[in-house]
């Protein structure tokens, strides 16, 4: 996965993609790579998990060999022009940036095109090995990976449609380009991930590099222990044991039920995600990652890195 | 701030909002469950995207606009009855904004015109974020039907909850913004006035030929209708002030979405909002919080380490296994030695997640003080051991939301 140039992270909204992506982030950093993170959302999640200060749009190296930016429509605009058109004063123009983000707003892909353009460029120029995005949710994804297309199709001819082409040339090659799709193991989640996986097979040319499904709770129980926690669960070897120790373990086996019963739902939810995705042929790879949300947020980062540098590795 | 119990009692609006993956549908369809159950109320849920097995709960089979109202046929195997009523609705954005755009219209032309442009798809997936929008507007358009006393509304996903607040605004500052103006005042000579003429001309070589004007015609055409279309947005805005809308913000004890509770407590704070309830999701249950664990996992220590008490368990356990009828094939695959030894290691785990859950339950209380930071009141609902999947479970959630 990290082998590749440009790698979007997505999801359902609060799946932990953010996450996800500075982890991978601090794993290809520690295979050696120089690593571009990019938000895709103003939001801040991803200063925030690096715990550094607010980002912009031009690249900040926060930690050796990983920088990161924040993605803003205006700014890919300007920088666009002035590389492309090779007219650094049109962008200076009052109000055209404006005019520009209103009609882009409406006409398909053209937003898309120039954040979408913006992250090959960074790939094209090489400063990198690998940028990965923090990209927005699953609702988006499809329509941003086949922005160039899109507006190819829809504006036959100028300059952008021409400037589309070296992008799909890097978002349509499964060598440098995948998508990610992060998920839980909670059935809307599962869901749309797997929603999502079609409609990248059959919307857009670009290659799935995994799904991974974040915060799985830990296994409880071997199969033979289960056997054994079911009948201490009985009423009379309740009773037996209060009898001869004076103890009642009745809470901790409720506590421990309450752990297994959601352990067994997020299994069934992952076992209904992998036989999803084998009838969505070929699928790469799905990574599991243990529940550390009650971690502390520089913690998070740290033990999700050296677990995807393991599962990875 | 209200208690649960009071928040069903008024007539109006419930909005619930919250950070995704919070639960925020499963509370706004136990909420509602909860008014149709305990008072007289008519009352509907609309929600946007709801789990297919939360759907099927409340009855909804197939995704579509249409209120559908839940029988008491769905009650049937529930000890609690409906008294007052209990609808659900999906919110389709595609199917609201054909819905709006045909009553707005000035005339059958323009309707089709509208409908058919090719940028009309693009403009309702993503422009004015219309999810936001089309939500707001289904609950003035399920409150002005009379229809209902009460509505929960569970917001649509977003960058955060508070674009869906803000939408009626944004709606009027669409029709009346500068932008718009230039780009549709008299679009065919306006390109050939001077002031505009640069515009056109970089506009046309960033964009491609043509693009422009074709945005241009469609605006003009959307522009008809700008008086329907702002007006509604102001009565939806005025609904939304109205005191009979109330907040709730739903929030899992973990960072990242109670940072977001927070900003938006603040958020509403600053709209003149009030934040009516808090709710806390996926706490551990009450009778697992405490020091009652971290005794019997001491205990449990003590016991795991006694052979003789061992051995006399494992007897116990083969002899249950032996006589009982219902628990079939169990244990008769574990020889005894090995039965002693799982029940040891059973017992640790046991132990072990006695911890795990204190451990878990401490950090939650050190975070629900944050959530009585934003929130004077604020009500807590239970980790679940299943995904809702019928009324039942619904009425569960609704009754475990109401103990205060």
């Amino acid at each position: 996965m990290l082998d590749r140039q440009l790698l979007f992270i997505t999801g359902k909204g609060g799946v932990g993609k953010s996450t996800v992506a500075a982890s991978l982030g601090r794993a290809a950093v520690a295979q050696g790579k120089r690593v571009l993170l990019c938000e895709m959302d103003a939001k801040g999640a991803l200063s925030t998990l690096l715990q550094t200060s607010e980002l912009s749009f031009t690249p900040r190296e926060i930690s050796p060999n990983l920088s990161a930016m924040t993605m803003n429509t205006q700014d890919a605009l300007r920088e666009y022009v002035s590389i492309f058109l090779k007219t650094p004063f049109v962008a200076a123009i009052p109000g055209l940036a404006g005019i520009f983000d209103f009609v882009a707003d409406a006409a398909p892909g053209v937003k898309e095109v120039l954040v979408v353009g913006k992250l090959c460029y960074e790939v094209r120029k090489g400063n990198y090995d690998i940028v990965i995005v923090d990209a927005e949710s699953t609702g988006h994804i499809v329509a941003q990976v086949a922005a160039p297309t899109t507006l190819r199709n829809f504006v036959p001819l100028g300059p952008l449609n021409e400037q589309t082409l070296w992008m799909t040339a890097i978002l349509e090659d499964s060598q440098k380009t995948g998508v990610v799709v992060v998920t839980t193991c909670q059935e809307m989640a599962v869901n749309e991930a797997l929603e999502l996986v079609g409609a990248l097979q059959t919307k857009t040319k670009v290659n799935t590099a995994a799904v991974i499904v974040n915060r799985v709770p830990s296994e409880i129980f071997t199969k033979s222990q289960e056997i054994v926690f079911n009948q201490l669960n009985q009423a009379s070897i309740k009773s037996f044991i209060a009898e001869k120790t004076g103890l009642s373990i009745d809470l901790s086996l409720q506590a421990t039920g309450l752990a297994r019963a959601r352990r067994n739902l997020a299994t069934n939810h992952i076992a209904s995600l992998r036989s999803g995705l084998t009838k969505l042929d070929p699928i790469k790879e799905l990574l599991l990652l243990p529940d550390f949300s009650y971690q502390s947020t520089d913690l998070l980062v740290s033990k999700l890195s050296s677990e995807l540098e393991a599962e990875l590795s | 701030m209200t208690t649960v119990a009071e928040l069903i009692q008024r007539d109006g609006l419930i909005v619930v909002c919250g950070s995704g993956g919070v639960g925020k549908t499963s509370i706004s369809a136990a909420l509602g469950v909860l008014a149709a159950t305990q008072t007289e109320k008519r009352v509907l849920v609309l929600t946007v995207d709801p789990a297919k097995r939360l759907a099927n709960a409340l009855g909804l089979r197939e995704f579509g606009n249409v209120e559908v109202q839940i029988t008491s046929e769905l009650f049937k195997t529930s000890n609690t009855k409906l008294r007052g009523s209990l609808s659900a609705a999906m919110i389709d954005t595609k199917a609201s904004w054909d819905d709006l755009i045909s009553r707005h219209a000035p005339d059958e032309a323009t309707r089709n015109s509208v409908l058919q442009n090719s940028l009309y798809k693009n403009l309702t997936e993503r422009f004015v974020h219309s999810h936001d929008y089309i939500a707001v507007e289904r609950l003035y358009q399920a409150h002005s039907s009379g229809a209902y006393d009460l509505i929960v509304v569970d917001t649509p996903p977003s960058r955060n909850a508070l674009t869906i607040l803000d939408a009626p605004k944004r709606m009027q500052d669409f029709f009346s913004s500068r932008l718009l103006k230039l780009l549709t005042a008299n679009s065919q000579w306006q390109l050939l006035t001077l002031a505009a003429k640069p515009f056109y001309e970089i506009a046309d070589r960033l964009l491609g030929k043509g693009l422009l004007r074709d945005v241009a015609e469609f605006f003009t055409l959307f522009r008809t209708m700008e008086t329907g279309f702002v007006e509604r947005a102001k009565k939806v805005e005025a609904l939304l002030n109205d005191s009979k809308t109330s907040f709730a913000i739903v929030t899992t004890l973990e960072d990242a979405p109670l940072s977001e509770a927070e900003f938006l407590s603040v958020a509403l704070k600053e709209r003149k909002f009030t934040t009516h309830l808090a709710i806390a999701n996926r706490i551990i249950p009450k009778e697992l919080q405490g020091e009652v664990l971290v005794e019997q996992a001491g205990a449990l220590n003590n016991v795991r380490q006694n052979s003789e008490f061992i051995s006399e368990l494992t007897e116990v356990l083969v002899n249950t296994d032996k006589s009982s009828e219902t628990s079939s094939n169990t244990s008769s695959e574990i020889d005894e030695a090995n039965l002693s030894k799982l029940l040891t290691q059973t017992l640790e785990t046991i132990q072990n997640y006695a911890q795990e859950t204190t451990k878990i339950s401490e950090m939650q209380s050190a975070l629900l003080g944050r959530v009585a930071g934003f929130a004077d009141n604020f009500t807590v609902a239970p980790m679940l051991e299943s995904d809702i999947a019928d009324i039942n479970g619904l009425i569960t959630l609704g009754e475990k939301l109401n103990i205060v």
